[in-house]
Formats: C-alpha cells, structure tokens, sequence
C-alpha cells in the first residue's frame, strides 16, 4: 500500500509538470494586456507608464523564461502578488480556500444524502412509479444548468420564503447556524447536479449487482432484502459509484466558479472568475494550479477507497 | 480676493457659485429631496449596521492610488478638503462645502489658501494638519502609481504655512480647482493619516486604511465586502448635536451580478445599491419596500462613437458626418431606454455644464443627408465599415442597433464584439474604424475643464484618440480663464468644433438611479457616490 502510495505520488510529477505548463500558457495566451489592466482606464495611453509597469510584471522577458521565474518561485510556496490588489497569492487563495473546501463538501453531502437512498429505491423498484420520479429528477438535474438552478432557489427561498439569505458568505466563526443558513441554497445548486449523475449510477450499478449469482444465493439463504442490499449487493455496487464521484469533483470545482460568481461567494471559484476579468494573471495561475492540484488529490483518495470498499483489491 | 467659508455656515448664491467653480442646476425628482431631507432630532435613530451593494470591486484600501475613487467606502473611511452637497432639492443645484477645510480664499489666480479644521484626528490617533495635508497634496501629485497626478499636476508648490493653513501655488492660473478637488472623479483629496504610512508601509497601508472619516476601518475581505465601524470621536456633528455618524457600522459588499443584488435588496439583506440596471428602475419604484434616489446630473451616455481619423474612410470629415447623421437617438431612445432615457446630441456637454449651447447643431437623424454626405465623399453605393464594442450589456444590444441604423442609410457595418481588454488593446493600436464606449457627461457639469482628458491629443480618456490642435489650445484657455461669460464662450467653441468636425457621435443619456430600503433615512450622495455618514435605519 505503501509503494502505491509512493508510486501514485510520483506520477503526480509529471501531471504537475503539465498543469504548471497549460496553466501558464493558457493564462498567458488570454486576449487582454495584463499590465493595461493594472495601469486602469486612465493610463493606457501613458507610453511610459506602460512599459515600466510590463517590465514590473515581467512581461518584457520572453515566455519561457516568465514560466521557469513562475515555476521556480511557486515551488517554494511563492505565487506572487496580485497586480490588482498587491496581496500575496497565496494568501487570497488560503483565505479563499476554507470557504469553497467548505461549500464543496456540504454540496457533495447532499448529493449523497439524496443519490444513494433514492438511487436504491429506485433500483429495488425498477420500472414503478417510485423510479421513473427518480429518473425525472435525475434527468432535470443533468439537464438544468447550475447557474439557472441556483437563481430558480434564489427566488423560491430567498425572495419567497424568505428562508434563507440571497447571497453571501457567514464565516463559521459567526456560528453554526449562520453558517450553514449562507451555504445552503448554494451547496444545494452544486448538489443537484452531482446528485442526479450519481443517484443513475447508483441505479445501474446496483440493477446490475443484483442480477448476480451470490445476490441470489443470499436471498435462496433467506435473508431479508434490506440485509441483502446493505450487506451483500450495495458495496459491490459502490465501486463504479466510486469512479463517477471521483470524476465529478472537477466538476465540481468548475460549478463553484458559476455558483460562488451567482451567490456572491468569497471562495476560490470567484476568485478565479474575478482574476479572468481584471487580468489578474498571478492569482489566476495560482488559482487553477491550486484546483488541478485539489482534483489530483481527490482522485488518489478515490483509488485508495476503492481498496477500502471492494477488500479483493489490493496494491501491491 | 474672494473668501468662502467651507462650513455650513455660508452657502454661495447660484451666480457666486457658477462664477467660481460651474456647478450646474438640474432639476431633481421628489425622491431624492425625501432621502436627503434634514432630519429632525427626534427622528434620529442611532445604532444599527447598514448594508449596501456595489457595482465595483476596490483595488486597495489606499485612496490615493485606486482607479475607483467613487467607491463609497473611501468617503467613509477618509475626509477630502472640500466636497460637492447637494444645496436645494428643487433646483438641483451643488455646492462646494468643507470637510477639513474650514474656509479657502484665491488671493489670485493661481494661489489658493485652506484654512484647515482644527482638533481633527486620525483613527490612529495623530493629528491632521497643513503638514499633513501637505504631504497628502504631493503624494497624489507625485506618486508614480497615483491616480490623481494628472489633476494635480498644474500644483507648482504646497506649503504648510502654520498648523492649519494650507497654500496651494499652480504653474498657471487654474480656474476649475475647487471642483477638481471635490470630484470623485478627478483630483478628490482623501487625506490619509501619514503616521500609519510610516509604520506600515504602502503594501501594509493598503490592506490597513487608516483616514479621518466617520468610518473606521475594520475588515477587508477582498472582492467580497469591507466592513467599517463607527469612528465615535468623528469632528462633525449630526441634528441631534452628538458627534456623526449615527449608525454604528457599514458594510459595502460587491455583487457582480446585478440581478442577485436586487434581490437581496428585495429581500432585506441590503439596503442601497447603487447604479440599479436601466430595465429594472420601473420594478424598483414599483415596490412599496423601496426607494430611489435619482440622479440626472449624473447620468451614462450609451453609445458615444468614436473614429479612426488616421485612415479611410473616417479620415474624411464628410464620412463623419453621416455617421452622425445616421443615429436616430429619439429611436434608441424609446426602443432602448426603458422610458428613463433621453436622446443626447452634444458629446462630453451636457445640461448646466459651461459651453452647452443647445443653438448649436445637434446632428440630427437625416438619413438624406446621410446618403449626399456620402454621395460628396466618393462613396455613392455606400461604404463599409467595422464597429468594434466592448463583448458586455448593454453595448451588444445598443451595438446592433447603430449596425441596423447605419447599414439602413449606407454605412454597411460589421459588428465586432470584443472582450474589455481586447476592446482596449485595439484603442491603444488604433486597429479600428469606428468604436463605442459608454461614459458620463457629468465632468463637464462639475467644470468642462475635467473633460479635458477627454477631448484633447492623447487625453487618458480620449479613446478614438483623435485630435485637434485648437481644440486642444481652446481647452487650455478655458482653464485659465478667470471670467465666465469667456468660458463659456470658449468651451462652447470646442463643443461647435466638435460638432461641426464630426469627431464624436453620441447616442442616449441614461440618468443613474440609487435604490433603498424606505427603512434608510437621511442618505445622501455625493455628486452620485451614495453618502451614509448622516444615515439611519427607521425602527
């Protein structure tokens, strides 16, 4: 397990290595001068001020030489500074970070809390009215974009209800309630859309699992069905159930850009909207550096819970 | 020698105010008299915590060097010299009152004397006074990065003549000082305590503010919201003769989705917003639970067009002028401006402003003239253009309908909707025919001289960056001119060369609105940055 370990670490390697590059590059290629975008609106026809402030960025040096600078820096935990605000990068994105961690898990909870019962029943009730309910709702929470879901809650809970607070982020430390009240309408928009591809696979796999033989001997043996699902079918079934979440975390990275944009939402996913539009190229890169690393990371721990979930899988 | 008292103690009459510093009269709508209403002591209800919606996101904490000096947490946290107040709800009519200045005087015209309050400090506990000041003046001045220095530049010499009086010396005479310095816009002085610059630095300054205003700084949480909280020994005091502010904090949050900060402030969770859409005014004052503050003085010109005069066929001032001729602004107007907009025919002029001459030609829609002008110019089966636009609302919808007016008359005309940066980068290479900004006129009402960036050889703002030389000389003279009636006159030339020359197309004037809760009393703005030092909430 622990040459895996080590194994799966070393391959991230290189991955960083090609993240660093299409992060830079894409970041670079961006139609847009960064350095016009710090001078603001009332300079950019300052000759001067332009060049001494593309030289300050160092956009006066080939781009090559910019990526290992970049590189060099961030590998000792250096990312720059904001061209727009002068904080430290890595200080945005440890300040921003907590909330959008935060608002992920509370997204990936509900998508859980809602996939894996539902996703049961409606492999235990195939074809009845209970499954084609779940199917709708999996099929609407494919179909609707995050965004249009989150206004849709806006206005159901927020302006009609009046429930819960439009918008905004309550730090923790403001307590508990707060909190959670700030984070549920969007956790929720993220979480209905990860919930309806999970709640299929759940379906499938268990429809699937179900039809094997040792399901049969274990109901042929007299087990109750709950015992036979909870036991013997709903860990199989899980494996593929796995590999979908894992694969739907960049995902969920990605929706936190539109979703903490729509709710005002102080994360890592706004910040990365907001460096896009001010050219803020520093806090961008290291924005996406810091999510592909996150991906990275939630794709290893889904490859050591598949050894956790399914006992005949060993790494050796 | 004139003398004014900057306290409230003396209000300039119309004539003395127009004579010194061209403040225009516009009328006001009856909600902004209700917002701005002195307040009767009893009335006053202090404590509480307003929150308000911004637009805009801050930079920095440090005033001096932010490009969005109209964000209305730097009034709060800092104190200019001098500042705009709205002087009678039913003319519309501003005034140049003092904040740390207690009086100034021109003892000619390049000399202007600030007698500066006495007692105030900083929310560090230094002192404010002319050294300070004086410090202040020529940072703003001389910072490489400040975003001042352009309107300050004329200062030759600032001197600390005793602890509270301030000399300013210009190079050359400089008639529109006074509202230069209490415009958000151009040369706003917020004074910043220079013992906290010493101990933290500028980086540690930026994220750490530390000013004289109402407001003290609290907590900054960058693209999202700044919190301040009330400054208890602020050197102003409110109706009910204890110090200001009454509420006990602020709190600015930047909702880049204007839909979702409307529906917070339907909600409750905000109480201002500023600059609400164009289309959703009539829902706003449609709701019993809000108010708005509307501003026309200060209103966005949608579509202000701008041409290539370097090659063909902008280079030819008869292709300009069917250009020009081809917006039908009345159209825009009804199909575009949500019933709150109006045509406007004289660019960077408006209503009130010095040089404004509605005898002068307006350029109307004509579409026969449109074809002869372009007959006269060797182009009688019409010519083809490229409009470049920036890829955002309402510049797309107001794009294609100029392609439709144009294309209708013989300016055949591709749309290229570009991303904001890419938009400026074409500007800054000249790579466009014709292009289009939004922007507002209301430089011009505070003194046309603001509009110089605007309007001369490679002006910051001056986007088309066309240029003429006697415009230029024009606009130099109308900024040493001591006497009006000569301003007038000479800023009403640059509006006729403008004009006539064709340099600039316009399209509509729509005026900002400012909505809030009816719960929010005695808010005011400043010019059109919303002003909460004097605000409450209503129980």
């Amino acid at each position: 397990m622990a040459r895996y370990l080590v194994r799966r670490l070393l391959y991230f390697v290189p991955v960083i290595f090609l993240v660093t590059v299409v992060v830079f590059l894409i970041t670079m290629m961006l139609p847009g001068d960064p350095a016009l975008a710090f001078l603001g609106e009332a300079n950019i026809h300052d000759k001067v001020a332009y060049e001494a402030m593309r030289k300050e960025l160092g956009l006066d040096r080939p781009l090559p030489v910019q990526y290992v600078i970049w590189l060099g820096r961030a590998l000792q935990g250096d990312l720059g500074r904001s061209v727009r605000t002068h904080e430290a990068v890595l200080d945005a994105l440890l300040a921003r970070l907590p909330v959008t961690i935060e608002l992920a898990a509370v997204a990936l909870l509900i998508a859980l809390a809602i996939a894996i019962p539902v996703g049961i029943i409606s492999a235990t009730r195939p074809n009845t009215k209970v499954d084609s309910v779940a199917t709708v709702m999996a099929v609407s929470g494919v179909a609707l974009p995050e965004f249009f879901v989150g206004i849709l809650l806006i206005y159901l809970f927020a302006v009609g209800l009046k429930l819960l607070p439009p918008s905004g982020y309550t730090p923790l430390s403001v307590g508990i309630w707060p909190n959670l009240k700030s984070i549920i309408l969007p956790a929720l928009s993220l979480g209905l859309a990860l919930n309806a591809v999970t709640m299929r696979q759940v379906r499938a796999s268990l429809l699937e699992v179900l039809q094997e033989e040792y399901v049969t001997v274990a109901r042929a043996k007299g087990l109750p069905e709950g015992e036979v699902i909870r036991l013997h079918a709903l860990k199989n079934a899980m494996i593929p159930v796995i590999t979908v979440i894992g694969l739907q975390i960049g995902r969920l990275f990605g929706g936190t850009v539109v979703i903490e944009t729509i709710f005002a939402y102080p994360g890592m996913g706004r910040l990365a909207a907001d460096s896009i539009f001010f050219r803020d190229f520093p806090v961008l890169q290291g924005a996406v550096l810091v999510m592909a690393l996150a991906v990275l990371a939630c794709n290893l721990l889904t490859d050591l819970l598949y050894a956790y979930v399914d006992p005949r899988i060993r790494y050796a | 020698m004139s003398k004014h008292t900057g306290s409230n103690s003396r209000v300039m009459t119309r004539r003395e105010f127009l004579a010194r510093s061209a403040i225009a009269t516009i009328p006001l709508v009856a909600s902004s008299a209700r917002a701005g209403q002195a307040p009767t002591p009893a009335a006053i209800r202090r404590g509480g915590m307003l929150v308000g919606g911004i637009n805009w996101t801050y930079p920095t904490m440090d005033p001096h060097i932010s490009t969005m000096a109209g964000l209305p947490a730097y009034d709060g946290m800092f104190d200019a010299l001098v500042r705009f107040e709205l002087a009678d709800a039913k003319t519309g009519q501003h005034r140049i009152v003092g904040r740390l200045a207690e009086s100034w005087e021109q003892p000619d015209a390049r000399t202007y004397i600030f007698k500066l309050k006495r007692g105030v400090k900083f929310h560090d506990g230094s002192d404010f006074d002319a050294e300070v000041a004086r410090w202040n003046m020529l940072r703003m001045r001389d910072h490489p990065k400040s975003a001042r220095k352009n309107y300050l530049a004329s200062v030759e010499s600032v001197e600390a003549r005793d602890r509270s009086t301030l000399v300013i010396r210009h190079k050359v005479a400089r008639t529109s000082f006074l509202p230069v310095l209490a415009y958000h816009f151009a040369g706003r002085t917020h004074m910043i305590s220079k013992a906290a610059m010493d101990k933290l630095g500028e980086e540690g300054f930026a994220r750490n503010p530390v000013g004289s205003g109402p407001f003290k700084f609290k907590q900054w949480i960058t693209d999202d919201r700044i919190i301040l909280e009330r400054n208890p020994d602020y050197h102003e005091a409110g109706a009910d003769g204890k110090p200001l502010p009454y509420l006990d904090g602020v709190a600015w949050r930047y909702i880049p989705d204007p839909t979702v900060s409307l529906v917070d402030m339907r909600a409750g969770s905000l109480q201002v917003l500023e600059w609400v859409p164009t289309k959703d005014v009539a829902s706003i004052k449609a709701d019993p639970n809000l108010a708005t503050y509307d501003m026309p003085w200060a209103g966005q010109v949608y579509f202000q067009a701008g041409f290539n005069m370097d090659a063909p066929p902008f280079n030819n001032v008869l292709v300009r002028r069917a250009a020009v001729h081809g917006i039908d602004r009345e159209g825009m107007a009804k199909a575009l401006g949500f019933g709150i907009a109006v045509p406007h025919y004289y660019p960077k002029f408006m209503s009130g402003a010095l040089g404004y001459d509605e005898s002068l030609p307006k350029n109307e829609y004509d579409p026969g003239k449109v074809k002869a002008l372009l007959k006269e110019a060797g182009y009688p089966d019409g010519v083809s253009i490229e409009l470049k636009v920036i890829a955002r609302e309402p510049e797309n919808t107001i794009g294609e309908f100029v392609q439709q007016m144009w294309t209708n008359v013989g300016i055949k005309t591709k749309l290229v909707s570009m991303e904001r940066l890419s938009w400026i980068d074409a500007m800054r290479a000249k790579n466009f025919q014709a292009c289009f900004w939004r922007g507002t006129p209301g430089g011009a009402v505070v003194d046309p001289d603001i509009q110089k960036a605007r309007v001369i050889c490679g002006g910051e703002f001056n986007w088309a960056q066309w240029c003429d030389p006697e415009i230029d000389r024009l606009m130099e003279e109308g900024g040493k001119t001591l006497d009006t009636k000569k301003r007038h006159e000479t800023y009403r030339e640059v509006l006729r060369l403008i004009q006539e020359r064709a340099y600039l197309g316009t399209g509509i004037l729509v005026p900002l609105v400012t909505a809030y809760r009816r719960e929010v009393q005695g808010l005011r703005v400043d010019f059109w940055v919303p002003d909460v030092r004097a605000a409450w909430l209503r129980a």
